[in-house]
């Protein structure tokens, strides 16, 4: 699944961008990967597109407030989707 | 389905709950992000998730030269944001009336397809918007001027060269935020806004919800609802300015659902 999640990170910010980068659980969007807000929306998107709709990124940003979607890191987009599609 | 044409330009769209226009029961809610560095993202994290947990069908989408959506080098006037929002509930097949929550120049946008397609807003939420009336146009000049002398006293190489220090994040928001500003008709269009006449908003019917930070920034706005929009309840969100949306998010997620519900169940 974090291959999954990686592939689709790759595809919004460019393969290139990530060359230096690895991306594990505890990588965080906003200060490893510098991802934009509107990319992470996209990220979102894209991931329903690829699980179907029971990946439900609005909904699952309606129960966090900013600072924790600010801070995310990919393991607990990984843990939601893994949740969400059980 | 997240990019979509109207009105000729390519805009990115994220669709919540989308219900087909035969089956479609209730108003659509259309969120309307504000001008410069903002997009969608901001209504994202905030308002729309909750919004779609209801079950409401919520259509959020990048303003044109914004976020992930086309920059074409022209088309900023006022006319062209509300024909793009047209052509965007064209495209959708949505038909009906729409709740349109609008932020900043969002809630402008909201304000003025309602004085032009009253028949197409079914209520408006109003987040920290200015007024497109008289003066209007004057303000944004004036703030345009206030940047300009910024970056010439810094120097534009200078500047370059600092926002450079920062990571890659920074570098494409101000990136992106410069063309749209220096090699558009951005300003320009922005500047020769027409205003409406203050009749016209004063014959808006539909419901108008209001928030605005107490530190708000934009100029006399309870003069002007009281003026214009008499009908509109006003909340005062204390201790913040004009990004209340995203200083005091759960204040404003909440006025919002409640909001809706209110609507819903007239």
């Amino acid at each position: 699944m974090l291959e999954v999640v990686r592939a689709i990170i790759a595809q919004i910010v460019g393969e290139e961008y990530l060359l230096d980068l690895q991306i594990a659980m505890d990588t965080s969007f906003e200060d490893d990967l510098e991802m934009e807000s509107i990319e992470f929306v996209k990220l979102g998107a894209r991931l329903t597109e690829h699980y179907g709709g029971n990946v439900d990124f609005a909904a699952f940003l309606a129960d966090l407030d900013l600072d924790q979607i600010i801070e995310m890191r990919v393991g607990t987009v990984v843990d939601y989707i893994v949740d969400a599609t059980a | 389905m997240s990019e979509i044409v109207a009105n000729g330009v390519r805009l990115h769209v994220q669709h919540l709950n989308p219900v087909p226009a035969s089956a479609r029961a209730k108003p659509p809610v259309v969120f309307l992000h504000g001008l410069g560095m903002d997009n969608m993202a901001s209504f994202y994290y905030t308002v729309a998730g909750a919004v779609a947990k209801t079950g409401a069908e919520a259509v959020l989408y990048d303003l044109r030269g914004h976020g992930d959506s086309e920059r074409p080098r022209t088309g900023y006037t006022m006319e062209d944001s509300i024909a793009d929002l047209g052509g965007l509930l064209d495209a959708l097949d949505i038909t009906v009336p729409v709740h349109l929550i609008g932020n900043s120049y969002g809630g402008t946008i909201a304000l003025d397809f309602a004085v032009e397609y009253p028949h197409r807003v079914a209520g408006i939420v109003l987040i920290e918007a200015h007024f497109n009336v008289e003066g209007w146009a004057e303000q944004i000049a004036a703030e345009r001027e206030r940047v300009a002398l910024v970056v010439a006293e810094m120097g534009e190489e200078n500047l370059q060269a600092w926002i450079r220090r920062f990571g890659r994040k920074v570098v494409r928001m101000m990136d992106a935020l410069s063309d749209l500003a220096n090699h558009t008709s951005f300003y320009p269009d922005l500047t020769k806004a027409r205003p409406i006449e203050r009749d016209r908003l004063r014959a808006l019917t539909c419901p108008i919800r209001a928030v605005y930070g107490e530190r708000s920034d934009v100029p006399d706005y309870e003069k002007q609802l009281h003026d214009l929009l008499p009908h509109a309840t006003l909340t005062v969100v204390p201790e913040v300015g004009h990004s209340v949306l995203m200083d005091a998010t759960p204040q404003v997620r909440e006025i919002v659902v409640d909001w809706l519900a209110s609507q819903c169940a007239v």
